[in-house]
């Protein structure tokens, strides 16, 4: 699959900063993005790309740890590479235990933070990939009829045709047809396939008998 | 005395003179009876020495009896004693006898009789009343020189206890002047005149001894004095005390010798003083040796200041975090750019533009940091006492700013500002006020940490206050000061933070009263959070 290039976000107040940060990282060759405030950065339309957003912990206003929140909240995965003046280490935790990339104290060395960087778009990458995936996981399965949807995670829990007849109180010859059209729906190549799609999607275990569907 | 002093001038016999003489005085009667007596006993005398032949009748002792009466009674018993003489001549002596009928023969001898008689009569007038008058010019002369005498001796009494007075007003002055002495030696302060022509200075003791001059200075030309006075005090001192003869203006001066023992401090008054025509002869003055009063105001000074950057060390120690900030943003600029540029050096094709900037970028981070640094040792910095300049307080506040800014941004306080522009310079120590407001500013921020629901709001306001001053008023929106301690926040080691000494009110209003301010906490109403204000004295634009 083709990926557009990524983009560096970086959102400091202090310009001298900003504007060096912003030169290290285009030198090492990102297309890179410069915002004075987490409002500014809010306010700007990204592209859809990987990327990754290095803040500075001390902001005016909204600080670095609220728009990390505020990412958090709105289901944003773009991964934080933190850069602050002076960290202590309860900020630190914090910052990490809501899932940054980095938590760097200034001055840093350039391998530090665009080792940060290049990890923080590979992760982002990875996300971005593994929701594509979902997405197109889900238009399929969203394609399914409710009689397919019922058969899917009885057939991925590994019964015979014969057994899934028998749950559902219909012919094997039937099921046999439904399980062809889910095959064929999902574009799953093998039972195995299938198997991890279920997964995938979040549809379990039949022998409780439950169905469980992951937005 | 004076009258038993007088007596031996008389020669008269006193005794008859004054039983006889006295009687005479007073008895007009024995007077005219003294001229019959004398010439009765007289002509008796006579006729006896004649009845017994023993002379020829002579009037002699007729004319004695005329002398004496004359003598003894005056001239009209005199005259009386004449006629009777005349009489008892003609009746006893003169042929016919016992009768007034004179003969021829003696005509001429009774006519000679009576002209002697009137002649002896009349001479002994003369002499009396000439002996009397005598007499009497010599009691007045006496009573006179009694009378001279007892003035002279009330003169020499009223002399005498002048003399005893001038003694004790002698006296007394020469206790007051040693009093004086003692005073002014117990209080180190010394007299002296001034005066401008000829120009001499006269010293009292103790000024003497303040200047370390020994007694043959007590009168003295200037230029002695002013020799030992320091340099760059001399021409003040003596453009002061030119100005009090020229202009009759009082002056006050503190200023520094230079004497063998070492440099003495000296504050001296002088005032002119106007003679009758008008003008200023000299100016009187003394001087006071506040030597060991201006050594303790120096320890002091010394001791405060030391405790003051004590305290500015320790508030330096709370703000440890925002000063790592403040000088690692600039490092890091740095650190960036100087990493972008290798890569853009490294990179097959040079951006000169880009490495302009870059380096350009560098230069003007690393002035950033070495700003902060000196921020931070100014504030840190012993200032020598009392370096008062004029100083604008709108500055110093946005300096104390600048230092707190990223404090204010971790706690996520906003300042409110209105700085007033255009105030008045004040008279200070930069260093001292600027740590007043940034105890002020960190109490604050301090006070505003409990707060969660709501902004934290710091507002510094800076404004004219009353009477030439400048006023500056700094407000939290935190919880307010408990009343109950609202009037010991000033006192020096109370506290109610947990890590705190307790000493950065007080020694914020020591600096500000050593300014000539006030600094107080303002009434806070309701939950508006504690308000700080003080007041310091704005000063002219002229002086230096």
């Amino acid at each position: 699959m083709s990926e557009e290039a990524p983009v560096v976000f970086v959102v400091d107040d202090e310009k001298l900063v900003r504007r060096a940060l912003e030169r290290l990282i285009r030198t090492a060759g990102f297309d890179v993005r410069a915002f004075a405030s987490a409002q500014d950065f809010l306010r700007e339309e990204r592209p859809d790309a990987p990327g990754c957003l290095v803040l500075d912990v001390r902001l005016p206003d909204l600080s670095g740890m609220d728009l990390q929140q505020e990412l958090i909240r709105s289901g944003d995965e773009l991964p934080i590479v933190f850069v602050t003046g002076h960290g202590d280490i309860p900020m630190t935790v914090r910052a990490m235990k809501a899932g940054a990339v980095e938590f760097l104290t200034k001055p840093f060395r350039d391998q530090d933070l665009l080792g940060a960087i290049e990890q923080g778009i590979r992760t982002h990458r990875t996300a971005r990939q593994h929701r594509r995936e979902l997405l197109a996981l889900r238009r399929c399965y969203e394609s399914l009829t409710a009689r397919e949807r019922e058969v899917f995670p009885l057939v991925t829990s590994g019964l015979l045709n014969k057994q899934i007849a028998e749950r559902l109180g219909t012919s094997e010859k039937t099921v046999k047809v439904h399980r062809g059209q889910v095959m064929h729906k999902m574009q799953a190549a093998s039972l195995a396939d299938l198997v991890r799609m279920g997964e995938k999607l979040g549809i379990t275990s039949p022998e409780t008998g439950s169905r469980t569907k992951v937005q | 005395m004076n009258r038993e002093e007088s007596a031996p001038a008389s020669v008269w016999p006193v005794r008859s003179r004054s039983n006889l003489h006295a009687l005479m005085e007073r008895s007009a009667l024995a007077r005219w009876v003294l001229a019959p007596v004398l010439v009765a006993i007289g002509s008796a005398v006579d006729l006896v020495l004649q009845s017994y032949n023993i002379r020829r009748p002579t009037p002699e002792i007729l004319l004695a009896t005329i002398v004496i009466t004359v003598w003894y009674a005056g001239a009209g018993p005199g005259l009386l004693a004449v006629a009777l003489s005349i009489l008892s001549l003609a009746y006893y002596f003169l042929p016919p006898s016992n009768s007034f009928a004179v003969g021829r023969p003696d005509l001429l001898y009774f006519a000679s009789f009576i002209f002697f008689a009137l002649l002896t009569d009349w001479f002994s007038s003369l002499r009396r009343r000439t002996e009397r008058a005598l007499n009497q010019a010599r009691s007045e002369l006496e009573i006179k020189v009694a009378e001279r005498t007892a003035e002279l001796a009330g003169r020499n009494q009223t002399l005498q206890l002048e003399i005893a007075e001038r003694q004790r007003v002698e006296e007394e002055l020469r206790r007051s002047e040693a009093y004086l002495a003692q005073a002014q030696r117990l209080s180190q302060t010394g007299s002296w005149a001034w005066s401008a022509a000829p120009a001499k200075v006269s010293l009292s003791e103790e000024a003497l001894r303040i200047y370390g001059l020994s007694p043959a200075h007590a009168v003295c030309v200037p230029d002695i004095l002013l020799r030992e006075v320091l340099p760059e005090d001399r021409s003040v001192l003596e453009g002061l005390v030119n100005g009090a003869i020229r202009d009759r203006r009082d002056f006050e001066i503190d200023y520094r010798i230079v004497l063998p023992d070492g440099v003495r401090y000296l504050h001296s008054v002088g005032r002119p003083v106007v003679n009758g025509s008008g003008e200023v002869a000299e100016v009187i003055g003394t001087t006071l040796d506040v030597t060991d009063r201006k050594r303790a105001e120096q320890d002091l000074q010394e001791a405060n200041s030391q405790l003051a950057h004590a305290s500015r060390v320790q508030a330096m120690g709370e703000l440890t975090a925002s000063i790592a900030h403040e000088i690692n943003q600039p490092l890091a600029a740095v650190v960036a750019n100087a990493d972008a540029c290798t890569r853009l050096l490294a990179g097959k094709t040079l951006n000169m533009g880009e490495l302009r900037e870059a380096v350009g970028d560098i230069a003007e981070a690393g002035a950033r940091a070495g700003e902060v640094i000196a921020r931070i040792r100014t504030f840190l910095s012993k200032a020598p006492p009392a370096t008062r300049r004029p100083v604008c307080l709108n500055q110093v506040i946005r300096e104390v700013l600048d230092l707190t800014r990223s404090e204010l941004d971790r706690h996520q306080v906003s300042v409110r500002s209105e700085l007033k522009p255009g105030l008045p310079d004040v008279l200070g120590d930069r260093v001292e006020l600027q740590q007043v407001i940034l105890n002020l500013v960190m109490n604050g921020i301090e006070a505003m940490l409990p707060e969660t629901g709501r902004p934290r709001v710091l507002g510094i306001h800076s404004q004219a206050g009353e009477a030439g001053t400048v006023q500056v008023t700094i407000r939290d929106s935190g919880i307010g000061l408990p009343a109950a301690t609202s009037d010991r926040i000033f006192d020096a080691f109370f506290t109610t933070k947990p890590a705190g000494l307790g000493l950065g009110l007080a020694i914020s209003r020591s600096i500000i009263e050593a300014h000539g301010g006030r600094l107080w906490a303002l009434d806070g109403k309701g939950n508006s959070g504690a308000a700080f204000r003080f007041t310091l004295p704005a000063c002219s634009r002229e002086t230096p």
